[in-house]
């Protein structure tokens, strides 16, 4: 069975004013690495939210790891399991250390604090900052933080990352660097990748690209397709002018 | 679960100034049922000393009588109790308030020469009073506050007395006061010769409740016997008031600090909704939120309850530089204060921290990473 099989997702707010998700189908197989494209409000977080069990849609059919997330009444197991998360914002906790904010999601799950700990140390090291597992995250960079929330993610390895704009709030350099340790994560590890991005060099990384628009996933463009010039160029043609959740985000803010 | 407390310890460390103001809040709550406490215990004991000397096992009082200054037990009542089986020795005192030339409200015990010494009453100036006499002897308090010695004159009422002795007995009350001869207060404003109480000496064999308990059938209930300091309050409703009162005022204290508690507690988490967010959506389960809140709130109550203690305690000493409040309190350290002062700080704490705990387990995820 497929890792991610979605079925007429449904998602409504305000009374259902604002149709978040409109009916979305989605297939994603075990292990595949896979990008969402799309404008900002389009419903792409929502809808990574429902597949990582953050919240439940209104209506349709949703099983992610064999679990079905509808009927599936407390979710926290398999949150602390199934899924690791990585957000634009890095989102680890300011007054704990790196090491313990990847410490956070095994308390669920590993009983004791040395062995918490130890497993912490190996995910740093793993995602390259092992000398900095006792800074706060407001003496880390931008890419130290989010290699921390990488490594957080994979605390209790679990088989499928989902990633919210991961570089979105990072130069292109540090970029590059975030996206290419992801992207040895899934090739390593032989994890399930979802990565949502505005951004083409980071969207040509995946096997397959996702395109959603109004609440409803238009189209399953293969990979193949954006690769040749041509394709990618029109693809990105399809949203000139549309700003970077980021850039809204600061405007929101200010 | 060191790693969740170490978690909820950082947590409350975030924000110094609101920690302690909220510690601050409880612990004088806590701080007022200590001192209210052990001031209360000590007036009580003070007034338990009066009607229960060291060397009495029994006191017999008049039932229903609310204050023990109206109680009257007849000169024929303490005949009889004489009599009674196991009764060593029974002998009557008269307590009362009389107005004086040096004080309006000044204590007076009468009795008879030969009780002075089970009574409590030791002289450490001068000589016991006679029998008949204008003779008083007065507390070592009293002469001190009053700047009498032994060989000056007292006005009792509309009588004058000499002083010929000084008495010590170790207890406030009764060393404030001054103790005459019974025949001469009763010839002064007690015809029908009573006593305010009885006090008895049972014998060593005897079970002394069971004596009580005899005495009171005897009489047919008229009369009440107690064979311990504590159960004061069957015979003076005064000393219920003044319990009453302690518990009120504390219970408005700990409220007062709990309600403060519980916002402080409220703010942080509503400040943290998007953190609490983020652990409920890397995999912390609603319990594992309403621990790391409510250890949160625990930490601060037992910060709160020491602090408390200790500044009760030191309320109390400082209380106690005044020589007026000396002469009429001993402050008793009872264990008891303390065991509620610690129940009331965690209890406030835990009752404090769950609403806001509660609370924050309905954050959703989703709301509080919305905002990217
Ligand atoms: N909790 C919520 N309450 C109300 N509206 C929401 C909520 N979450 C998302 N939305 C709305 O749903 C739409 C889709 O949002 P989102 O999934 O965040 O878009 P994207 O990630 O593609 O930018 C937006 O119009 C957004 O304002
Ligand atoms: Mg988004």
């Amino acid at each position: 069975m497929n890792d991610i099989y979605a079925r007429n997702i449904h998602k409504h707010y305000d009374n259902g004013r604002i149709r978040a998700l409109n009916g979305v189908n989605l297939d994603i197989a075990n292990g595949e690495f896979v990008a969402l494209m799309g404008p900002s409000g389009c419903g792409k977080s929502t809808l990574l939210h429902m597949v990582g069990g953050l919240d439940k849609p209104d209506l349709g059919k949703l099983v992610v790891a064999d679990q079905d997330l509808i009927k599936t009444r407390d979710l926290t197991s398999f949150r602390a399991r199934t899924v690791g998360f990585v957000f634009q914002l890095h989102n680890l906790l300011p007054s704990l250390t790196a090491i313990e904010n990847v410490m956070i999601p095994m308390h669920e799950i590993r009983q004791s604090e040395s062995s918490r700990r130890k497993r912490a140390l190996e995910l740093l090291d793993k995602v390259g900052i092992s000398k900095r597992v006792s800074g706060l995250p407001s003496q880390l960079s931008g890419g130290e933080r989010q290699r921390v929330a990488i490594a957080r993610a994979l605390a209790n390895s679990p088989p499928i990352i989902l990633a919210d704009e991961p570089t979105g709030n990072l130069d292109s350099k540090n970029g590059e660097q975030i996206m290419a340790l992801l992207t040895q994560i899934w090739k390593t590890d032989g994890t399930t990748l979802l990565i949502i991005t505005h951004d083409m060099s980071v969207a040509q990384r995946a096997q397959r690209m996702l395109y959603m628009r109004d609440g409803e996933l238009s189209n399953n463009l293969p990979h193949s397709l954006c690769d040749d010039t041509g394709s990618a160029i029109s693809f990105g043609g399809c949203f000139p002018g549309t700003k970077r959740d980021s850039e809204r985000d600061i405007e929101v803010r200010s | 679960m060191i790693g969740l407390l170490k978690f909820a310890l950082k947590n409350i460390l975030r924000r110094r100034t609101r920690t302690l103001l909220t510690i601050g809040g409880i612990s004088i709550g806590i701080a007022t049922i200590v001192t209210l406490g052990i001031l209360a215990a000590g007036i009580q004991h003070s007034m338990g000393r009066v009607l229960m000397p060291a060397g009495v096992d029994l006191t017999i009082t008049e039932a229903g009588v609310g204050d023990l200054i109206m109680s009257r037990i007849t000169t024929k009542q303490l005949q009889k109790i004489q009599t009674i089986e196991g009764v060593e020795t029974a002998f009557g005192q008269l307590v009362s308030v009389t107005r004086t030339d040096i004080s309006p409200f000044f204590m007076i015990f009468g009795m008879h020469r030969q009780d002075l010494k089970i009574a409590g009453f030791e002289i450490v100036e001068g000589r016991d009073f006679a029998d008949g006499s204008n003779e008083v002897i007065m507390g070592r308090m009293a002469a001190t506050n009053f700047n009498k010695e032994v060989g000056d004159n007292i006005v009792l009422g509309i009588r004058t007395h000499k002083i010929v002795g000084i008495y010590e007995s170790g207890n406030p009350i009764q060393d404030g006061g001054a103790v005459l001869p019974i025949d001469v207060l009763w010839a002064n404003n007690n015809e029908a010769r009573e006593f305010t109480m009885v006090l008895v000496d049972v014998a060593d064999v005897v079970d002394v409740g069971g004596l009580g308990q005899k005495i009171e059938e005897v009489f047919d209930g008229e009369v009440i016997a107690l064979s311990s300091i504590a159960e004061l309050g069957k015979i003076d409703q005064g000393m219920e008031i003044i319990n009453f009162a302690v518990y009120a005022i504390s219970l408005l204290a700990v409220v007062i600090g709990g309600i403060g508690a519980m916002n402080t507690i409220m703010m942080s988490v509503f400040e943290r909704t998007r953190e609490i967010g983020i652990l409920r959506a890397v995999g912390w389960s609603r319990k594992r939120v309403f621990a790391m809140i409510l250890n949160e709130s625990i930490i601060i109550g037992i910060c709160a309850t020491v602090i408390g203690v200790l500044l009760g305690i030191l309320v109390i000493a400082f209380i106690m530089t005044f020589p007026t409040a000396k002469a009429l309190i001993q402050p008793v350290y009872s264990e008891v204060i303390f065991v509620i002062a610690v129940i009331v700080g965690i209890l406030v704490s835990v009752i404090g921290g769950t609403y806001p705990a509660i609370r924050a387990t309905k954050f959703a995820p989703t709301e509080a990473l919305r905002y990217e």
